[in-house]
């Protein structure tokens, strides 16, 4: 195969090159280089960024107007911190801007949905452990 | 940048996950006793993962924050707070300059871990920056912080001072936490519950019948000798069918020893290089972190799982702590 040196000289070309890995047959051997980090970085999923929901009006009569809190990112829905703890919010919860509504998981990581309106929950549109999509209405919320 | 400790709590030292190569020579390893939180807390704040964290024990310290720093805390569950309000776990807190943390006595567990982004501006010793205590090596000037102990921290990297200036954007008054954080991995409150899987240790086949049977069904309680080197055990007495002449063997975190007197001892992070007392069992490096969150008067049962499956559960936990480290890269990221 290659001397010790060769291999040193071969590594110097990849780092500097755009490749991210070669790979060597020979007769006695196979020699696989790949570059640190670039491999495993293109492979990276990226998270989806979770900004907070933008409430959709569906109705308004006026004085009273029904709102959806949609899902920022895909993941899963829970709608308590842990399970057999009380949830975030039941129907009937009375809710703010910041109030946290549910946790999405995605990629191991909880993110915290905030209501980004002000009302009370009419309806709960998902069940634990439910996979949603981006975009789905996961509350209905009567604001006054 | 520093952190002034106001009050240092029981025991709170600065540990990475330890200090390898040199038990040859005498010297401990130490390190965090639950690595796993440790691990979590500084890439939690982008952090390489083997940077030095505050360990606290039982009972937490008060801290002043003198510049605003991107802390994250895992672990035992302390109840921190800054001006009342308090300071959630597994996730970024940017922690305004002036800002003064509180923990309390530990509810749930035993240790928790704060990560500074940067870390500490400490010099290692011997490639760890652990603190030895016995020693006097290591960490803080070798020692477990006292009162007016300055401890400065290094610039943060990129994705640190990223983090803080977006959390910080929001208008924080003391201090804002990201909207994202981990889940409870090793410390959820099922896995808390859960026995404490061992493999057969060196010496178990010496052991009587009776005592094999009571090691794996009567359960122990935790004395009050435990500490960072081991935690001793009160329960059913345990003994080998004739007494053994051992010659001193190699041990690690969570090997599980009874001296003559037959009450199990289990090592933990400060544990001496070698031991001479026979070695019943072997907690498995998974669950030698549930140990480390486990107090005085805490009960422990132990369950037997074969050397496979406790390779098996190390590598699927190392697999999760690489997800996390990849999705939170991600989040620090974007």
């Amino acid at each position: 195969m290659l001397e010790l040196d060769e291999i040193k000289d071969l590594m110097q070309a990849l780092e500097h090159s755009s490749l991210s890995r070669i790979k060597l047959k020979f007769s006695d051997g196979t020699i696989l280089l790949e570059k640190n980090g670039s491999p495993t970085a293109a492979a990276l999923p990226t998270t989806p960024k979770c900004e907070q929901p933008v409430p959709r009006t569906l109705l308004n009569t006026g004085s009273e107007k029904i709102e959806e809190i949609t899902a920022p990112m895909v993941g899963t829905f829970y709608s308590s911190p842990e399970p057999n703890m009380p949830s975030f919010v039941q129907l009937g919860t009375k809710v703010h801007h910041n109030t946290v509504v549910c946790v999405l998981e995605a990629m191991k990581l909880f993110s915290e949905i905030e209501a980004q309106t002000e009302g009370e929950i009419v309806e709960i549109l998902v069940k634990d452990g439910d996979f949603v999509e981006y975009g789905q209405p996961l509350f209905k919320i009567k604001t006054y | 940048m520093s952190l002034q400790i106001i009050r240092p709590g029981l025991l709170t030292s600065i540990q990475d996950t330890g200090r390898y190569g040199y038990q040859k020579i005498g010297v401990l390893v130490s390190g965090a006793m639950d690595t796993y939180s440790m691990r979590l807390a500084n890439i939690l704040v982008g952090n390489n993962e083997n940077e030095g964290t505050l360990e606290i024990t039982l009972l937490g310290p008060t801290i002043e924050f003198t510049a605003d720093t991107l802390i994250a805390v895992t672990g035992g569950d302390f109840k921190p707070i800054i001006d009342g309000m308090p300071v959630p776990y597994m996730r970024p807190v940017a922690v305004k300059a002036g800002a003064i943390m509180k923990f309390g006595s530990c509810q749930i567990g035993c240790r928790a871990y704060i990560a500074v982004a940067g870390g500490f501006d400490i010099n290692p010793v011997m490639g760890s920056k652990s603190t030895y205590i016995r020693a006097g090596i290591g960490g803080f000037k070798g020692r477990a912080l006292q009162k007016g102990d300055q401890l400065n921290t290094v610039t943060p990297n990129a994705f640190g001072q990223q983090m803080l200036s977006q959390l910080l954007s929001r208008g924080a008054q003391s201090f804002a936490e990201a909207r994202w954080y981990i889940g409870k991995t090793h410390l959820s409150t099922e896995n808390l519950r859960k026995p404490i899987r061992v493999t057969a240790g060196l010496h178990y086949k010496y052991f009587d019948q009776q005592s094999k049977y009571s090691f794996f069904s009567s359960g122990y309680t935790i004395t009050n000798n435990a500490d960072r080197m081991g935690y001793r055990l009160k329960g059913e007495m345990l003994k080998t069918e004739k007494p053994l002449e051992i010659i001193s063997e190699a041990i690690g975190l969570g090997t599980i020893q009874i001296p003559p007197q037959g009450m199990p001892i289990i090592l933990m992070a400060d544990h001496q290089s070698v031991a001479g007392y026979p070695v019943i069992a072997q907690a498995i490096a998974v669950d030698a972190a549930r140990i480390a969150q486990m107090k005085p008067n805490d009960h422990i049962h132990f369950k037997l799982i074969s050397n496979e499956e406790g390779e098996r559960l190390f590598i699927e936990m190392e697999k999760y702590m690489e997800n996390i480290k990849i999705a939170v890269n991600a989040k620090l990221q974007n």
